[in-house]
């Protein structure tokens, strides 16, 4: 009977050990995730995702007008920036920036899917290819739609990192 | 076969100017006899038959003493140059010698190779890289003295005519475009495949021409950069958008427009040129732009197709966008400007031989 009970007790006793180092483990994983140092250093890849997005684009007109204008060509560049945001996005850990991050890689993959119907539309021939055409129209309002809720979620990114 | 070191030791500068100056002593005194037999009125008072032929075999006369002085003259420009490309390839040899003897180095005169002279007494290492820094020049000051070889050559072979000698024009660039028609888009085009002897326009059928074989590189002209507008509707819309549209330019080739004038060449005879009007396309970029606070937001560009346009289309095009410049190409490197759907005022065309 006294074996049994200290057996019961060895047993409990095990189990808070493990419960506590399981817990403690935890605790530092989120200590260290949610920690001034580890967001800081979110909220500089965050920014430095914005400033190379700003830069490709930059970059994508200027090389749009020397060039012979090949949209193949184009769209690679597109998709490049897109796999360089996303990895900047999986270097953010901090629970409240990476869904933030996340969310203008998926804005940009959809601004992304819009431009390539763009180009397949504009492409047909038309009347007169010089001035605006109803796809640009319809581009334009998307574009729009898109460059805003960019707009918001870059806002909500640096709003974050403010406090 | 390539000259050595010690042929251009033995070249004479002062031989060449001297078949210069013979050269173009006898173009002008054959041009000057030519000249003279136009005005003889020996002839002026006969009638008939005789006078007739007599006529004729003077104008004979006359071409053959052209001819002859062109390619005197010919001899004679070529033989000026090839001094001054003797006097120089000359120079460039001594401060070469000069700097070799510095670094204990020579120039093999037979092998046209750059050796250490009998002095040297460096290390194998130190040779090498005298011989690197020098041979490079020796090189090149061979490679010049076989050209100014070649061209003198050239010349020797067409005035005795082994080689003819190139059809000139002169009076050339051939004067302004036709009636109606602009000069900076569009140029005289020369038949020098077949001359008449009477300035008279030959009768057709005539050959049909062929479109000029530009390079891209010449043929397209520079992009206007991208530009807005508000009149398309699509600038800083309420949406909060902006397209914006940069514009190329490019020579797509040329029509006929069936316009001719006769032009007289360096040997007497009459050619055809005819008023030839560039065709173009046009190529359009486009890029969205957020305005107002979606300012800083822009779009990946995209390039439509080149579309075939007339100069009236680029004009309206570049009526759009008051004050800025489109650009088209002028098929020689160059560039016109047309500001507010407006071409400049006419140059003097270049007349093209047809090939």
């Amino acid at each position: 009977m006294t074996e049994g009970i200290t057996h019961s007790f060895r047993t409990a006793l095990r189990l808070s050990a493990a419960g506590a180092f399981a817990l403690t483990i935890a605790v530092s994983v989120w200590m260290l995730v949610t920690s001034p140092g580890g967001k800081t250093a979110d909220c500089a890849t965050a920014q430095q995702m914005w400033t190379y997005y700003q830069s490709q684009l930059a970059s994508a007109r200027s090389a749009a007008l020397k060039s012979n204008g090949d949209n193949d060509a184009i769209a690679v560049k597109y998709q490049t920036m897109l796999n360089e945001l996303q990895a900047y996005a999986n270097r953010v850990t901090t629970p409240d920036l990476r869904p933030r991050t996340d969310r203008i890689v998926a804005i940009n993959r959809e601004m992304f899917e819009q431009w390539k119907r763009w180009v397949a539309q504009s492409q047909a021939p038309s009347p007169d290819s010089a001035t605006p055409t109803s796809p640009d129209t319809q581009f334009g309002n998307q574009f729009a739609a898109n460059a805003r809720k960019l707009k918001l979620a870059q806002a909500e990114l640096e709003a974050a990192c403010s406090t | 076969m390539t000259l050595t070191v010690a042929d251009i030791d033995r070249w004479s500068a002062e031989a060449v100017r001297e078949v210069f100056h013979a050269g173009t002593a006898r173009g002008q005194a054959t041009f000057e006899a030519s000249r003279q037999l136009s005005t003889l009125s020996v002839f002026d008072s006969w009638q008939g038959a005789t006078a007739e032929a007599r006529k004729h075999t003077n104008a004979s006369i006359r071409q053959d003493l052209d001819n002859h002085g062109n390619e005197s003259l010919m001899v004679a420009q070529a033989a000026g140059s090839a001094v001054d490309g003797i006097e120089h390839v000359q120079s460039e040899l001594r401060t070469l010698r000069h700097d070799a003897a510095a670094l204990r180095m020579t120039i093999d005169s037979s092998t046209n190779k750059v050796v250490p002279d009998s002095t040297f007494n460096g290390p194998p290492m130190e040779a090498l890289i005298a011989e690197r820094q020098l041979q490079p020049r020796l090189d090149a000051i061979v490679v010049e003295a076989n050209t100014v070889d070649q061209e003198l050559a050239t010349a020797i072979n067409m005035a005795d005519g082994d080689i003819p000698v190139p059809l000139t024009f002169p009076g050339t660039p051939l004067g302004a475009p036709p009636a109606g028609h602009n000069a900076a888009s569009g140029q005289w085009q020369l038949d020098s495949s077949r001359g008449y002897d009477s300035p008279n326009p030959p009768e057709g059928p005539f050959a049909p021409w062929r479109p000029t074989n530009l390079s891209e590189k010449l043929a397209t002209g520079p992009s206007t950069g991208l530009l807005t507008t508000d009149k398309t509707g699509l600038s800083d819309t309420a949406d909060g958008f902006d397209l914006q549209q940069g514009y190329k330019i490019r020579i797509t080739g040329g029509q006929d427009t069936g316009i001719t004038k006769m032009v007289q060449g360096s040997d007497g005879k009459y050619y055809q040129a005819r008023w030839i009007e560039n065709t173009y396309a046009m190529q359009t970029t486009k890029v969205m732009q957020g305005t107002g606070d979606l300012g800083g937001i822009t779009g990946y560009p995209i390039t439509m197709p080149w579309k075939p346009v007339s100069l009236n289309e680029i004009a309206n095009t570049a009526a759009l966008y008051p004050g800025k410049t489109f650009y088209l190409p002028d098929g020689c490197g160059g560039i016109i400007p047309i500001v507010n759907g407006t071409l400049p005022t006419p140059t003097v065309p270049v007349m093209t031989a047809q090939r």
